[in-house]
């Protein structure tokens, strides 16, 4: 058989080797000494990393040094509502208060001018009216000055993105 | 003293408390496996205590017919990956590429890695300074010593990917140490 390479003598020598494979690479390691010399350097790499990586007695020390508990629970206890989070609730509820005040008063107006029906038959006619010449606006190339720096800016972010995704191919 | 399955059925009936019990027996070991993958003491035990809050908050997705420390690594794991991976995403440098073929060294003997590290520290250097998924591989392998099917089951990667993986690895540790053997002050 040819050698196996050095990815199949780390499984087999890790025990990750399927039987078959394992059957193989033992008959061959009897016959190869240049095989049984990487495995055993393999092997001594193994041996070596395991030991190295384990904690020095320093490491040991910091680690044994830290108590994690308190700040844990820091953070799992439930958070208070802040100050910054009760003001904007404030000002939204301010602001929708006012909005609805200014449409019942309109509509209520509207109502009482035209009644219900009526009123819902004018806004239908005005909307679909709008949106008609809107449309004929955009066609006719009224809104071309608008659009060019909204689609330039619109371009401009995609390819940024795209950059960045470059960039970051190896994350 | 609650043991792991009381404390583990506690927190999942809403007792904060009872947590303390797994953050107090699991805390050196995440730790530690954070001080592996990051390489530095004040992101390990930031990311280290965000494990556990992470792990706290997941406690419904762990399943208690399962042992508890393999999860819990898992988790701490997976929160370093993340954290190295933001961590190279905004420093907008562009990575090396990771040649495929990095050269044979099947032609002639090479030394033994215990041969060019001339002491633990640039071990431990040397492979913080390994691709991500070389280091994670690595450090699942070696330091928390797991199984292939193991490293399999948490990084998604076939049991062949994991070998390769493992030998490019050493490939490239003996090709940094070499380096720092001809250049001393210089890992990579």
């Amino acid at each position: 058989m040819s050698h196996p390479d050095a990815a199949r003598l780390q499984a087999y020598l890790s025990g990750a080797a399927d039987p078959v494979d394992s059957a193989i690479i033992e008959e061959h390691l009897t016959q190869c000494p240049g095989c049984a010399d990487q495995l055993a350097l393999l092997a001594a790499d193994d041996a070596f990393l395991t030991h190295t990586l384990a904690m020095s007695s320093e490491e040991q020390a910091w680690i044994y040094s830290l108590d994690l508990t308190d700040s844990v629970q820091r953070q799992l206890a439930p958070r208070g509502v802040s100050g910054q989070a009760l003001l904007i609730a404030a000002l939204l509820l301010f602001a929708a208060g006012w909005l609805y005040g200014q449409i019942t008063g309109l509509l209520g107006q509207a109502i009482a001018e035209v009644g219900p029906v009526g009123l819902t038959v004018q806004v239908a006619r005005s909307l679909a009216l709008g949106l008609w010449q809107l449309l004929v606006y955009i066609l006719s190339g009224g809104l071309l000055p608008q659009l060019w720096p909204a689609l330039a800016l619109g371009a401009g972010l995609w390819l940024l993105r795209r950059h960045l995704k470059g960039v970051n191919r190896y994350a | 003293m609650l043991d792991e399955r009381e404390a583990i059925r506690r927190c999942l009936a809403g007792d904060k408390d009872a947590f303390t019990v797994l953050v107090r027996q699991y805390q050196a070991l995440i730790l530690a496996i954070c001080l592996r993958m990051t390489g530095s003491r004040e992101d390990a035990a930031d990311l280290a205590q965000q494990a556990f809050v992470k792990a706290y908050r997941r406690l419904g997705q762990y399943d208690p017919a399962q042992p508890f420390r393999p999860w819990l690594c898992r988790v701490a794991t997976n929160e370093c990956i993340a954290f190295l991976r933001r961590r190279r995403s905004g420093s907008r440098t562009t990575p090396a590429p990771i040649p495929d073929d990095i050269p044979s060294d099947e032609a002639h003997s090479p030394p033994a890695l215990a041969e060019l590290a001339t002491d633990r520290a640039q071990v431990s250097q040397a492979v913080a300074e390994l691709p991500l998924h070389y280091r994670t591989v690595v450090l699942l392998f070696y330091f928390q010593e797991l199984s292939y099917q193991e490293i399999a089951a948490q990084t998604g990667l076939p049991p062949g990917t994991i070998a390769t993986h493992l030998h490019r690895a050493k490939q490239l540790l003996r090709q940094k140490l070499t380096a720092a053997e001809v250049n001393p002050g210089v890992t990579s």
